[in-house]
């Protein structure tokens, strides 16, 4: 350890915020249970399945998501009496692949799920690459899962496990998804008892296990995977006391506070020396994170495949990555360790360049020793198989292939400088043609790709010594000095065309990234100066599409989230791709082609985001045989960066545009508002005054009197239809703005009940109000309208001796009930809600109202959070319910 | 104008802008035998209000060239007579600030204009000297001011001491309107006026003592959105010459 941690017993802020984050993450998350074992056989599935009887008989809704018995009988017996949720059936390629059905599973939505052998890989046109993601995603969606996985198949115990079994894993699970479990229950089995077992072929009934199989079943591997997965286990149970004293503040125990930094390189040692170090860090307690120096050296395609994946690989294993740019690689590494605050640094120990470090002062190990000041370095051995493995992995170089297009250029190159040779051969003698073909040679180099210049090299050399060199006419070579000449003409023309052809190519790489660059600048310029969003939309396919040879999908989302493409796009994905997109908004994560989810897709699709808001998806549809490296992608996410940014903004803007208008209608409705009923209620108003003045005056005759009442009663009612209008056009508008207080029942009741007075006649009313009756917080003007207006109806529509009755009580969800019923004729039996209809009315016949009263009392209520609804009673007669909230 | 010899004839001054509703008003209050001056705007009533000293001011809270509130307070600074607002439908926060703002009372329209001529006595006999007298009935509820004494049916109403208070300030302004600023200013003192929670308590509480049903008052009657008002006093009657 270093001097750096000496102060370091107490958990540091970082520590902290993983296990808050941790916990964090598994909330509102499905309970996460992995049964773990050393090899198959153990009995796994059988623990889970019984566990799962456990819990069935508990009560709790358990589905068997996917189960896989390998014929045991023991197994398949324990399946019945369980739900077996039924497979997902894809065809691939003539077979017929049967897959766990993860979307019948989240929609079934049961408590728990089986899935056995999470490290399984789902068959290609399966939305995940992988199970475990399966399993995340349902994890995802609150449902809890029991699953299966032996310690083979983790990722950072790959090495191990060919060290000791000679067996490479092909189906490997992330340790972070380990990580993820709320629980692991280890299932051990003694080595020998598995061999008995495994003989009595309870684990793989019949014939099935083979030579391999038994080589494998061996108690000296069993032996060393039972010591791993029980490490595994306790490494795990020993994490967890950890965090349980980080949160409850016992720092006594805080020894390991060490970081360890793992150097990444674009080279095939870096895998096994990212797993080591995982594994370090897993069982000690630190924390870990890869670096990678970027000195600006040019990087082949091979390289930087290598480079891509080994970065996967360090976030797969759960772990940080940092780039940083410097020339110096070591100075660039201790850069990182020290903003980083890393106690040890891990670095290869290669074999090679041993020359070229002599050259360098020493080799990256040492001088990392000499500079390291207090950080540790460790130098790792790293194995040799893993250069040979992926030798064997890479694909054949795409360069060896033999570049047939340039055969005519060839072709052209050898003639004409064999003309020129020819030419010049009397003045200058055969030997010093061969300057001539060197010319050829590194020229060529400036055109052709290395293939090319070592054809045109060994083409020039056989005409050079066919046709120039002496005995004439044949390849045998007399003199020593011309062997030992063409010899060394060959091998200066095979480096300089490698040279100039290497030279080419990295001022090919460089020149493409100026351009992209150049690109990036000019898409941010041309964003920033458009006027709308489809102008970014079309800037964007432009770019993208040229950048990347590909067809170009914008999908952008309506506000019910529906997928609108912008016809202006190159590609239209179909249905299923725009599930591919879905899914990719849902989980801002990208998808499709050359992803890790439903890598089936047509195209890759990811996220447009601005501020962490997912604003769309691009679609990219590259042409069939295209890649896309860690480059490529970077590129393509920077460029819909700025789109993203440039339609966020776009957005804004035309919604704020879409307010002012909506503002400005909203003042020119509001005078027109005012004007209309203003001018509509004066004449009423001035008409019932008059009425009422010569009514009320002694002095007028009988008949004046009587003629008065008619006019001020039928100005009344007109004046009534036009208010209902009114408020009727303010609910529709929006322009209701109630004004919420707290009020005591009387406070709306007496004013309600004044309201029918007049029309009241010889009606009973009876009030039936508890004791203990809560405040209201309600607007009292509109509520005391409204509930006027149900009274009103009451009044309608009973006989004149009739009855209304008003009861008032508390009622659940903090709310009191008001209910106010009649003993007229009732409501329409199958529907009586329809008296809320606008301009309903029962009896169209008889004159009197729009049959806006109710209408307008259901508006109001509901303006101010309440709700009412009508029913017949049982006695007969209609029975409105209305709810206010309470204090 | 007035007339030499036939005692003092009253006069009143409408502010508003509907020419048909100053007409209604000019001709039913001449038939209560009251003179009425005119103005369409809020500036001209101001004018008039000083040129004819008007008995009672009857003000559209809706005016074209100033708001209602600020003729009001205009008005106020001098003039210690009744003003009566007239109002539109949805208007209680407006009539709750021209009431804060010193108006008398309110009527909102269309109006009776009994019921307008009733607002204006109720206001008058506040200004006049001869307020309500010591003891004042209200069906079978009897305060007795000057005794501290409240009996319904002839019994008496045990009242806690704000709850007299309260009782008080509605009796003293009887048949007019209070808003619960204005209530809870004359109970608590000027800094009070936010505990309008406490108010509809004690309201509520008088309610339970007074009240034949305390569920649908008659005694101290709510006036949503604008405040409460003490009805059930008869009105003095003022008989025309």
């Amino acid at each position: 350890m270093s001097e750096r941690e000496t102060t370091g017993i107490r958990p540091s802020p970082d520590q902290l915020l993983t296990v808050i984050q941790r916990s964090e993450k598994r909330a509102g998350r499905g309970h996460f249970k992995i049964f773990l074992g050393m090899v198959a056989g153990v009995g796994k599935t059988y623990a889970m399945l019984q566990r799962a009887h456990q819990l069935k008989a508990d009560g709790v809704d358990v589905v068997v998501g996917w189960v896989d018995t390998h014929g045991r009988k023991e197994t398949a017996d324990l399946l019945k009496g369980l739900e077996v949720f039924p497979r997902r059936q894809l065809a691939y390629k003539d077979v017929i692949l049967d897959e766990m059905d993860l979307d019948g599973l989240l929609k079934r939505h049961p408590k728990v799920v089986l899935v056995d052998e999470l490290a399984h890989t789902n068959a290609p046109q399966s939305r995940h690459a992988k199970r475990y993601q399966d399993v995340l995603e349902l994890l995802d969606a609150g449902i809890d899962v029991h699953t299966t996985v032996n310690v083979q198949h983790l990722e950072s115990r790959l090495d191990v496990i060919r060290q000791i079994t000679g067996v490479t894993v092909q189906e490997t699970l992330p340790d972070s998804v380990l990580d993820e479990a709320n629980e692991i229950v280890l299932i051990d089995l003694p080595p020998e008892d598995l061999i008995e077992r495994l003989n009595e072929g309870r684990v793989y009934p019949g014939d099935r296990i083979d030579v391999a199989g038994r080589n494998f079943f061996r108690v000296g591997n069993l032996t060393a995977l039972r010591e791993m997965a029980l490490r595994t286990a306790t490494g795990r149970a020993d994490r967890e006391l950890r965090e349980f004293k980080t949160l409850h503040g016992i720092d006594a125990v805080w020894k390991s506070s060490s970081r360890l930094m793992v150097a990444v390189f674009a080279s095939p040692y870096s895998e096994s020396l990212i797993r080591w170090t995982r594994q370090i860090a897993e069982t000690t307690g630190a924390t870990w994170i890869g670096a990678y120096v970027d000195t600006g050296n040019v990087l082949s395609d091979e390289e930087r495949q290598l480079l891509e994946k080994n970065t996967q690989l360090v976030r797969t294993l759960g772990g940080d990555f940092e780039v940083i740019h410097d020339p110096d690689l070591v100075e660039g590494l201790l850069r990182i360790a020290r903003q980083s605050h890393v106690t040890q640094i891990i670095v290869g120990k290669t074999q090679r360049g041993n020359l070229r470090n002599l050259l360098r002062g020493g080799s990256i190990v040492s001088k990392l020793l000499r500079r390291s000041g207090n950080i540790d370095v460790y130098a790792v051995a790293t194995e040799k198989v893993a250069r040979a493995e992926h030798r064997r992995l890479e694909k054949p170089g795409v360069s060896l292939a033999f570049p047939w297009h340039e055969l005519g250029q060839v072709g052209v190159f050898v003639a004409l400088f064999s003309l020129i040779a020819y030419l010049v051969k009397p003045f200058v003698g055969y030997q010093s043609v061969g300057i001539i073909f060197l010319m050829a040679v590194v020229l060529s180099g400036l055109f052709l790709s290395r293939v090319s210049v070592f054809m045109v090299a060994v083409l020039v050399s056989l005409i050079h010594n066919f046709f120039f060199i002496p005995p004439l006419y044949t390849l045998a070579i007399h003199e020593a000095h011309d062997v030992l000449m063409l010899t060394m003409f060959f091998l200066a023309a095979i480096s300089i065309g490698h040279l100039t052809a290497r030279l080419r190519r990295q001022n090919k790489i460089i020149e493409q990234r100026e351009d992209r660059a150049v690109q990036l600048f000019k898409l941010a310029q041309e964003v920033s100066e458009s006027n709308s969003v489809n102008e970014v939309i079309e800037i964007g396919v432009g770019a993208l599409g040229k950048t990347f040879q590909a067809g170009v999908a914008i999908i952008l989302y309506s506000e019910e989230g529906k997928p609108v493409i912008h016809d202006k796009c190159t590609f239209q994905p179909d249905q299923k791709e725009l599930a591919v997109a879905e899914w990719s908004r849902q989980n801002a994560r990208p998808a499709g082609r050359f992803t890790d989810t439903l890598p089936s897709a047509d195209a890759l699709y990811f996220p447009l985001q601005s501020h962490k808001l997912v604003i769309g998806i691009v679609g990219l549809k590259l042409p069939k045989n295209a890649v896309m490296d860690y480059d490529d992608r970077n590129f393509a996410q920077a460029l819909s960066g700025q789109l993203a940014v440039g339609l966020d903004r776009e957005r804004l803007h035309e919604a704020r545009q879409r307010l002012e208008v909506l503002e400005q209608a909203d003042r020119l409705y509001r005078t027109l508002f005012d004007s209309v009923s203003h001018e509509l209620k004066t004449p009423l108003t001035t008409i019932q005054g008059a009425a009422s003045a010569l009514l009320s005056d002694g002095d007028s005759k009988e008949y004046v009197k009587e003629l008065s009442a008619q006019i001020g009663g039928q100005s009344e009612r007109l004046l009534q239809v036009v208010n209902n209008m009114l408020d009727m056009t303010r609910l529709e508008t929006g322009a209701l703005k109630p004004k919420i207080e707290t009020c005591d029942i009387p406070d709306i009741l007496g004013p309600a009940l004044k309201r029918v007075e007049p029309l009241r006649g010889k009606r009973n009313i009876h009030m039936g109000i508890v004791e203990d009756i809560k405040p209201l917080r309600c607007d009292a003007p509109l509520l005391v309208q409204a509930l006027g207006n149900i009274l009103h109806n009451a009044v309608d529509h009973t006989v004149n001796d009739g009855t209304i009755e008003i009861y008032a009580s508390n009622v659940d969800g903090g709310m009191v009930e008001i209910q106010i019923r009649d003993d007229g004729p009732g409501l329409p039996r199958e529907n009586p809600n329809i008296v809320f209809e606008k301009f309903y009315r029962e009896r169209p016949e008889r004159s009197g109202g729009v049959g806006l009263g109710l209408s307008i009392a259901k508006g109001f209520i509901e303006a101010q959070g309440g709700t009412i609804s009508a029913t017949n009673h049982a006695a007969g007669g209609a029975l409105f319910t209305v709810r206010i909230p309470s204090c | 104008m007035l007339d030499a010899g036939m005692g003092k004839k009253r006069r009143a001054l409408v502010i508003d802008d509907e020419a048909a509703l100053r007409r209604l008003l000019r001709t039913a209050l001449k038939s209560h035998d009251i003179d009425v001056a005119e103005a369409a705007t809020g500036k001209e009533g101001l004018a008039q209000a000083i040129a004819v000293r008007p008995d009672f001011v009857l003000l559209d809270l809706g005016l074209p060239d100033m708001d209602g509130s600020e003729v009001l307070r205009a008005l106020r600074e001098w003039y210690k007579l009744p003003i009566v607002i007239l109002s539109v439908r949805d208007q209680e926060s407006v009539i709750v600030s021209a009431l804060d703002a010193g108006a008398d009372d309110y009527v909102t329209k269309p109006f009776n204009l009994s019921e307008l001529l009733a607002r204006v006595r109720v206001a008058e006999r506040h200004y006049a000297a001869d307020k309500a007298g010591p003891v004042v009935e209200m069906g079978n509820v009897k305060v007795n001011l000057s005794d501290r004494l409240v009996t319904k049916d002839g019994k008496e109403v045990r009242l806690t001491a704000t709850e007299y208070d309260v009782l008080k300030a509605l009796v003293l302004n009887a048949g007019k309107v209070l808003t619960h600023r204005q209530l809870l200013r004359e109970i608590w003192g000027p800094n009070a006026s936010e505990h309008v929670q406490y108010l509809r308590v004690y309201i509520g509480h008088l309610r339970q003592k007074l009240e034949a049903d305390p569920n649908n008052p008659t005694i101290i009657v709510t006036e949503p959105g604008v405040g409460y008002r003490l009805v059930g006093v008869p009105l003095p009657c003022r008989s025309s010459p």
